[in-house]
């Protein structure tokens, strides 16, 4: 029972816990059922965030990493670090809805301009 | 007579029945609980029915000394494997764990957008995948509603200690030193313990095949008709498929191979084993999941990568590669059998199964046009360990046949020493 518990309690380096926390304020100005597009960070050590982030959506939304240009209207999840806003994104691009951050990293929906 | 590991082969049942029934609710769109609630009524229904047949049986059938002893032994082994195994366990599982088996448990358990699951834009997340193991953790989940952690955990944890268990009661009977080293073998494999705690479906897949061969063995072997050993064999048979696409080349071979068996009039229960998972497996297939890898890239022009010797290099290469560094007892094991075959002329039917399975596995690799370097080092380690399960029970049972005839292994000099 004392190693199901750590099984349980194991949560201040879980990197999928961190960003299911992360992102979870945004789900409120989310319809259910509907789709949003990924943005951002692919790479952290072995985890990649697209697939951190569909798991942590699921299964109320429906995360898309679109092949094709995103165009005006269509809404994003953009997960960046600091300062890296611009490798993305032009400043007028993206209309933000939400935010948060959790210091490393920055959680944003937005809708494209 | 019945196969002696039974108790455990029933949780590997229910394990997926309480699948199956889940789905059946997502396809029905009725509350989800219900699947765990009728699998419980379930198991008090047919515990009731064992201790009515208990109760009645003669004496010579009763539970006795020696059955503690087995249990007391597999309880002590089993309290090792969880030690070590607790070690290795991380809390999401491993890669496929999180982005693949429980993000598709997520996605089942809403009865309203499970079907978002079979979205293109999942594709890299192999939606074709059949619902044995999401299925699984789905209906714990909706019980719950809460995605406990535990839950995947503790069927990753399930999969890894019944496969021992079951090779333990199975050999226990012909030689309970051989079963004994058989459990040590898997407690001190920690490739086995990883792939088993990482919370994929490979394990799992593993120990459908080894209870698809302990229960097709036995019936084989069987003069009077046993109906629940049928009934179970038929069940785990389709329960392979509907916990991974690559089951079919394990079963094919083994419906061929065991055809006698599975035909003859007195196994018809065998049919009534298989209904159930069957149609879950077919409005599955049929109804929702999208074409598979195989079946959207096949072409018969791949037929002439057959005739590509540089593709038989690479893959030969990195396979004996991954049996030295990962698989290493396989070698002694594969020997020991090759030796006992030559010696006594014993030709095992599981063996031909699990040996024509290997040579699919490894005949995918040459047939399809992919890149061999990233296929090879992604799954060619899981699809030996589905194997090496039921290889390495057939190596401990032709182990505990051919030393059975020794006073040291034999179980008989022990029980008249201990006076039991």
């Amino acid at each position: 029972m004392m190693q199901l518990k750590k099984i349980e309690d194991e949560q201040p380096n879980d990197i999928l816990v961190n960003l299911e926390k992360g992102i979870r304020g945004a789900f409120p100005y989310l319809n259910k059922k509907q789709r949003v597009y990924y943005k951002g960070e692919m790479e952290a050590g072995n985890y990649e965030y697209y697939f951190l982030a569909t798991h942590a959506m699921a299964p109320w939304f429906l995360l898309e990493n679109k092949k094709l240009p995103l165009i005006k209207g269509d809404t994003v999840l953009f997960i960046y670090k600091p300062g890296a806003y611009t490798d993305y994104f032009r400043p007028d691009e993206l209309r933000s809805i939400w935010q948060n951050s959790d210091g490393r990293l920055i959680y944003l929906l937005g809708e494209m301009n | 007579m019945r196969p002696k590991s039974l108790p455990v082969l029933f949780l590997c049942f229910h394990f997926c029945l309480i699948s199956i029934l889940y789905f059946f609710t997502l396809c029905l769109q009725v509350d989800g609980k219900c699947a765990l609630i009728a699998d419980i009524l379930l198991i008090i229904f047919t515990a009731w029915l064992f201790f009515m047949k208990a109760a009645k049986a003669e004496p010579q059938n009763a539970f006795g000394k020696r059955e503690v002893i087995d249990i007391f032994i597999w309880f002590i082994l089993s309290a090792g494997l969880l030690y070590s195994a607790q070690k290795i366990a991380s809390v999401n599982g491993d890669w496929d764990g999180w982005a693949m088996w429980n993000m598709h448990a997520r996605f089942l358990t809403s009865k309203e957008n499970w079907i978002l699951l079979f979205d293109p834009a999942l594709m890299s997340r192999s939606p074709d995948y059949p619902l044995n193991l999401p299925g699984f953790i789905s209906a714990f989940w909706v019980f719950s509603s809460h995605f406990i952690r535990t839950v995947p955990y503790l069927a990753a944890l399930f999969s890894t200690l019944v496969i021992p268990g079951i090779i333990y009661f199975e050999l226990s009977g012909k030689s309970r030193l051989v079963a004994i080293i058989a459990f040590l073998y898997f407690i001190l494999n920690s490739y086995y313990l990883t792939l088993g705690m990482a919370q994929y479906a490979d394990v799992l897949l593993g120990l459908f095949y080894l209870c698809s061969l302990v229960c097709i063995e036995r019936l084989s072997q069987n003069n009077k008709p046993d109906k629940v050993t049928a009934f179970l064999a038929g069940f785990f048979i389709v329960c392979v498929l509907w916990t991974k696409n690559e089951g079919l080349f394990f079963v094919v071979p083994l419906l061929l191979i065991f055809s006698k068996t599975i035909l003859k009039r007195s196994n018809s229960w065998i049919w009534m084993g298989m209904f159930i998972p069957l149609i879950a497996l077919l409005i599955f297939k049929l109804k929702y999941a999208t074409q598979n890898f195989g079946t959207s890239h096949f072409s018969l022009q791949y037929l002439g990568n057959f005739l590509k010797g540089e593709r038989y290099n690479i893959i030969g290469t990195f396979l004996w590669k991954l049996i030295k560094e990962q698989f290493a007892p396989l070698i002694y094991f594969a020997s020991f059998l090759l030796i006992y075959f030559l010696c006594f002329r014993k030709l095992n039917k599981s063996m031909i199964v699990v040996c024509t399975a290997f040579v699919l596995y490894l005949a995918i690799f040459v047939f399809f046009d992919f890149s061999l370097d990233w296929q090879l080092s992604t799954s060619l380690n899981r699809l030996l360990m589905q194997l090496a399960i039921p290889f390495a029970y057939l190596f401990f049972k032709t182990l505990a046949n051919a030393l059975c005839g020794l006073p040291l292994w034999n179980n008989n000099t022990w029980v008249k020493k201990l006076h039991l």
